[in-house]
């Protein structure tokens, strides 16, 4: 069989972005009891990170594939053969008034890329933005013996019939990508 | 009994009546029938319980949205109980014990919580009780026995539960089978982290078999899978009826996750004699060499819309 490539994303749309602003799902307040006197409670050793600061992790990777493939790639992106280098990271911030946001990205460098992004106000609202890609291989190296692939397939002229196909002698020289 | 006494009785009973309830360590009492001592807390709050609950799996829950201080609804807003807004009353727990004496237990909440499932699950749903779970009371988790903490930790920073790629390692702890299909080579892209067993299920419960997100496996699917909705001109009437009637729905050993290789599948309602998939003269009796027609996509060489036509001329789904 061929081994030229023919790769194929079924289905570009799935690489897809949504916009979305909803309230945050409220759940009800916290009831505390009114004879409890929280006066004294003052967390002092409450290790918040609501201070500001930005938090952040980054990753940094590197693979080889010996063989491209497309079912091993199929939604993980990997592919093709060669070296492979990925970059994935978030970052995060939130403040003692609620504001908060997150970021995050994975996968660059691969078909599978994602990026995120969602922040807002713990009570209030949130944003939420997302960029997702999701390669569906289907084959990349197939081939088939039919002639007028339109309609109606036709088997080429002295075309061997047999119980198997690896008796159909010509259908090494019949084939084509 | 005297007149006084009786008055003192009786406003004794409705000084009991008018008690809230006072966390869950009173509510556990009542549920194994004990009767329920008064409920004390902590001198200090948070800080009482940090003076010894000081690891990094405990603190955590500083960088969770349970600790936003200026979010009245949580543990941690203005005036609430911190820790024991979910632990319950901690007083005596965390009160000076005598050498040897054993410390009066704080209701925790896993696997091995001496808690009732249902308390502890009471716990979280006095305030998390919004749409999300409104089909919870009689799901399926529910009548197993599942609890809240089961699932989700709250004191992760992150839930592994509510990020998507690390969602099915929780839901696999339980639905061992569920993770064997969604590693055969044709499955959806679980493994991936491109998707997440609640993109199709509600944990929480709803009124569709398997806790389906939508009201019947083919809206499900048709979710993500919108081409195969129709209406079609040409309808393939067991793709408009039930998309496990060929596909299994985790995983298959089939491309495109059927139950079963084309013709095979199709043949178990598409017979008719004369047909190309069948054998039309002795030279094709079985044994004899196949028709070539079954090669490749097999069936679908000629009827590539197995799903539904909407061509004038599609009747037999071939365009």
């Amino acid at each position: 069989m061929s081994q030229a490539k023919a790769k194929t994303l079924l289905n570009p749309a799935l690489a897809a972005a949504s916009v979305f602003v909803a309230a945050a799902s409220a759940p009800a307040p916290a009831a505390a009891p009114t004879d409890v006197d929280t006066s004294q409670w003052e967390c002092s050793q409450c290790p918040f990170t609501d201070d500001g600061k930005l938090a952040s992790e980054l990753e940094v990777g590197l693979g080889r594939n010996s063989d491209a493939s497309a079912k091993f790639g199929e939604y993980s992106g990997l592919d093709g053969d060669g070296v492979h280098g990925i970059v994935g990271g978030s970052w995060r911030q939130s403040r003692s008034d609620g504001l908060a946001w997150r970021a995050e990205v994975s996968d660059l460098g691969l078909d599978t890329r994602s990026l995120g992004f969602s922040g807002g106000r713990q009570g209030s609202y949130r944003l939420s933005l997302r960029y997702d890609e999701l390669p569906h291989n289907v084959f990349d190296t197939t081939a088939t013996p039919f002639e007028n692939l339109d309609s109606p397939l036709a088997l080429p002229a002295g075309w061997l019939r047999t119980g198997n196909t690896r008796t159909m002698s010509t259908l090494g020289t019949a084939s084509r990508c | 009994m005297t007149r006084s006494a009786k008055v003192l009785r009786v406003l004794g009973l409705l000084a009991w009546l008018a008690l809230p309830a006072t966390g869950i360590a009173q509510e556990a009492a009542t549920a194994s029938g004990a009767a329920a001592p008064k409920a004390t807390y902590s001198r200090k709050g948070a800080d009482t319980c940090i003076a010894c609950h000081d690891d990094g799996k405990t603190l955590s829950i500083f960088r969770t949205p349970h600790a936003q201080r200026s979010d009245e609804r949580t543990p941690f807003g203005h005036g609430n109980l911190q820790c024991e807004a979910c632990h319950g009353a901690g007083g005596a727990h965390s009160a000076r014990i005598r050498s040897g004496q054993p410390r009066p237990p704080i209701p925790n909440f896993d696997d091995e919580s001496k808690v009732p499932v249902g308390v502890q699950n009471d716990a979280c749903l006095a305030c998390h009780k919004g749409d999300m779970r409104h089909g919870w009371t009689g799901s399926s988790h529910e009548r197993n026995g599942l609890s809240c903490a089961g699932c989700h930790s709250s004191h992760a920073t992150r839930d592994a539960v509510l990020v998507q790629a690390r969602q099915s390692e929780v839901c696999y702890g339980c639905h061992k089978q569920q993770q064997a299909e969604a590693r055969l080579p044709s499955a959806h892209p679980l493994q991936e982290g491109k998707m997440a067993c609640t993109s199709c299920h509600d944990a929480h419960g709803t009124i569709a078999d398997a806790n389906l997100r939508k009201t019947t496996l083919n809206d499900t699917c048709y979710s993500c899978h919108a081409d195969k909705r129709g209406p079609f001109l040409w309808e393939h009437a067991p793709a408009a009826e039930d998309c496990s009637s060929c596909h299994k729905p985790h995983g298959s050993t089939q491309p495109a996750l059927l139950t079963q290789r084309a013709p095979m599948l199709c043949q178990q309602c598409h017979s008719q004699a004369g047909h190309p998939s069948l054998p039309v003269s002795s030279s094709y009796v079985a044994g004899g060499p196949a028709s070539t027609y079954l090669l490749g996509g097999s069936c679908m060489n000629c009827h590539s819309q197995v799903h539904g036509s909407n061509h004038p001329s599609g009747a037999k789904l071939g365009r």
